[in-house]
């Protein structure tokens, strides 16, 4: 008996978009009855082109938006039914790694006070050990204490991306959803910060919930892979199973448009 | 060789203003384009790529940016030094550019039918719908007719990349500057546009400039390739020799990168450190701080041009002494 962390069940979010005064109401699926298990310690990723809903499944499960339809269970709950309290502590256990690492980066405070937040907002450590807690999370994140007095405008795209690692990891989630983490950065950098990714889940052992474009990158750091397309899961299974022997029309163009 | 070049980059110096200062964002490039071939610029973010393809068309100086310094020329022309209007015949005629984000550069209040006709009139070239539409089939849009009355907005990134491709191709420029031009689209499209730029490279003998930091991209479609880091060219040659056997250390490392995922290695390479920062560019390879055999006189200075067989070019000290 497979025991997942995360079940999705039947989740939707519509959009009625009215183009202009005259025009008739269209009704956008940005996702459309999706349904996807996430095991302990596995990463799913989930791929497809922009505006298949990638990025809206992940914030529907983190109820960054609010779901139409369907169930979202977070080791049994579910937490689209939780009231507003008990689903911000919840985020304790479920957080979320940005594309845009700058932009989700408070450009007004010190690195330090960045990476502190979590830990006072969720009474990780006892407010006297906070300092020594953020010096023991830059480093393992590949930075050192002498970094938390920076601002973000002093770091590289590299360094805010492992920033938002160290937030996001700081509460000590179980589930990470990680939203295209490395699109945004250099060929010469991407591969550090998978590393890093990598070794985080092994140490932590954390789970992902793994969004990307790139199918080069979802093969090499997910465990399952499913395919998005129009909102839907078109495809899903192992990682060998969708890149040796794709059943779904897309799944097949997007392997073989791989140069 | 020298009478194929159609285009050829001299010098190039590139700044703009930050503050009371300036910083140098393109600090000495030397590039020629040579008829009928398709040429990778490849570099990183900040490497200086883009904005020396756009200085082509004289797309720099209209905010902060200055060019310092430098000539580019084409048919015996020094672009550089040309009047506005005369820029504005060659622009879109002659060379024409494919900008990043496909939907941004379309006019999103005309039906891009009418847009293509209207990009076209403006060179006083004038071309029948029958001709656009089949301009519209070769280049994949098999709705030609139905796209031709739509709005771009009713349209895929795909599509709307491939109207300006077709509106590029309508002028039968000499030259194509590409920039990204895969980046913004689907990743199932990827290899179809890139199909459709070697087409149309064949077919009229279009020379083309790929701006890209892929490379997959320059492996796939490119004949030769330009290596840029911090504002210089790091290294130049055909495709194969380059990727095959890279002299510049900074295009062995960053090829260990690239392969390292191709080949899926459950440990990714990757470089140490960080491109170097344009606000504090020193007076040294660039490549300095995250090279590996670096020597001492790597810092005295920026390392000059070293030419090698077959039209290879390294920017680097050891290659000097080898």
């Amino acid at each position: 008996m497979r025991e997942a962390l995360l079940q999705v069940e039947n989740l939707s979010k519509h959009y009625v978009v009215k183009k202009n005064l005259i025009s008739p109401k269209i009704l956008i699926k940005a996702v459309d009855n999706i349904s996807f298990d996430i095991d302990h310690g596995e990463t799913l990723g989930l791929i497809g082109e922009s505006g298949s809903g990638k990025t809206t499944t992940g914030e529907l499960i983190l109820r960054l938006i609010h779901a139409d339809t369907g169930r979202v269970f977070f080791q049994g709950e579910n937490v689209l039914q939780m009231d507003e309290k008990n689903m911000r502590r919840k985020r304790k256990d479920i957080q979320i790694i940005f594309q845009q690492a700058q932009e989700t980066l408070d450009p007004k405070v010190t690195i330090g006070e960045i990476i502190a937040a979590p830990l006072r907002i969720y009474s990780i450590v006892p407010a006297t050990e906070i300092e020594a807690e953020v010096d023991r999370l830059l480093n393992m994140v590949g930075l050192t204490g002498k970094d938390k007095n920076k601002y973000t405008y002093q770091l590289s795209g590299g360094q805010k991306q492992r920033i938002g690692i160290a937030r996001a990891i700081a509460s000590r989630p179980k589930l990470v959803i990680c939203d295209e983490p490395v699109s945004a950065l250099d060929v010469s950098v991407q591969g550090q910060i998978l590393n890093l990714l990598i070794d985080l889940k092994k140490e932590l052992s954390l789970t992902y919930l793994f969004i990307s474009h790139d199918l080069k990158v979802v093969q090499h750091i997910c465990d399952r892979i499913a395919v998005m397309f129009k909102g839907r899961i078109v495809e899903m299974g192992d990682k060998e199973q969708i890149m040796l022997n794709p059943r779904n029309d897309y799944t097949k163009q997007l392997i073989e448009a791989m140069l | 060789m020298e009478d194929r070049k159609l285009l050829q980059i001299k010098d190039l110096k590139i700044s703009f203003a930050y503050g009371q200062n300036r910083i140098q964002v393109v600090r000495e490039i030397d590039l020629d384009v040579y008829q009928g071939e398709i040429v990778g610029i490849l570099g990183e973010s900040g490497s200086g790529k883009t904005v020396s393809s756009t200085a082509i068309l004289g797309l720099v100086s209209d905010g902060d940016g200055r060019i310092d310094g430098g000539e580019i020329r084409f048919k015996d022309q020094d672009l550089l030094k040309l009047p506005e209007r005369a820029l504005e015949s060659i622009r879109g005629k002659e060379i024409a550019y494919i900008f990043q984000d496909p939907v941004a550069s379309l006019n999103p209040y005309r039906k891009v039918g009418k847009q293509i006709q209207e990009a076209v009139k403006v060179h006083g070239i004038k071309v029948e719908k029958e001709e656009i539409l089949k301009t519209m089939e070769e280049i994949g849009l098999a709705d030609a007719k139905l796209i031709y009355d739509m709005y771009p907005f009713q349209l895929s990134g795909g599509q709307c990349q491939r109207l300006n491709i077709a509106m590029a191709v309508i002028c039968k420029p000499k030259l194509m500057i590409a920039d990204e031009p895969t980046s913004a689209i689907d990743a199932s499209l990827r290899r179809k546009v890139l199909n459709i730029f070697r087409g149309i490279n064949e077919k009229y003998g279009t020379a083309i400039m790929i701006i890209t930091h892929d490379f997959d991209v320059a492996r796939f479609l490119c004949h030769r390739v330009v290596i840029m880091y911090g504002g210089l060219v790091m290294e130049e040659g055909e495709v194969r020799d380059v990727l095959e056997k890279p002299m510049h250390p900074y295009t062995v490392e960053l090829l260990k990168c690239v392969n390292s995922l191709n080949v899926g290695e459950s440990s990714l390479y990757s470089l140490e450190g960080v491109p170097p920062n344009p606000y504090e560019l020193k007076n040294e390879c660039p490549f300095f701080e995250r090279c590996k055999q670096r020597m001492d006189q790597c810092n005295q200075g920026i390392p000059p041009m070293v030419n090698g067989e077959n039209n290879r070019r390294v920017r680097c000290i050891q290659a000097v002494s080898n």
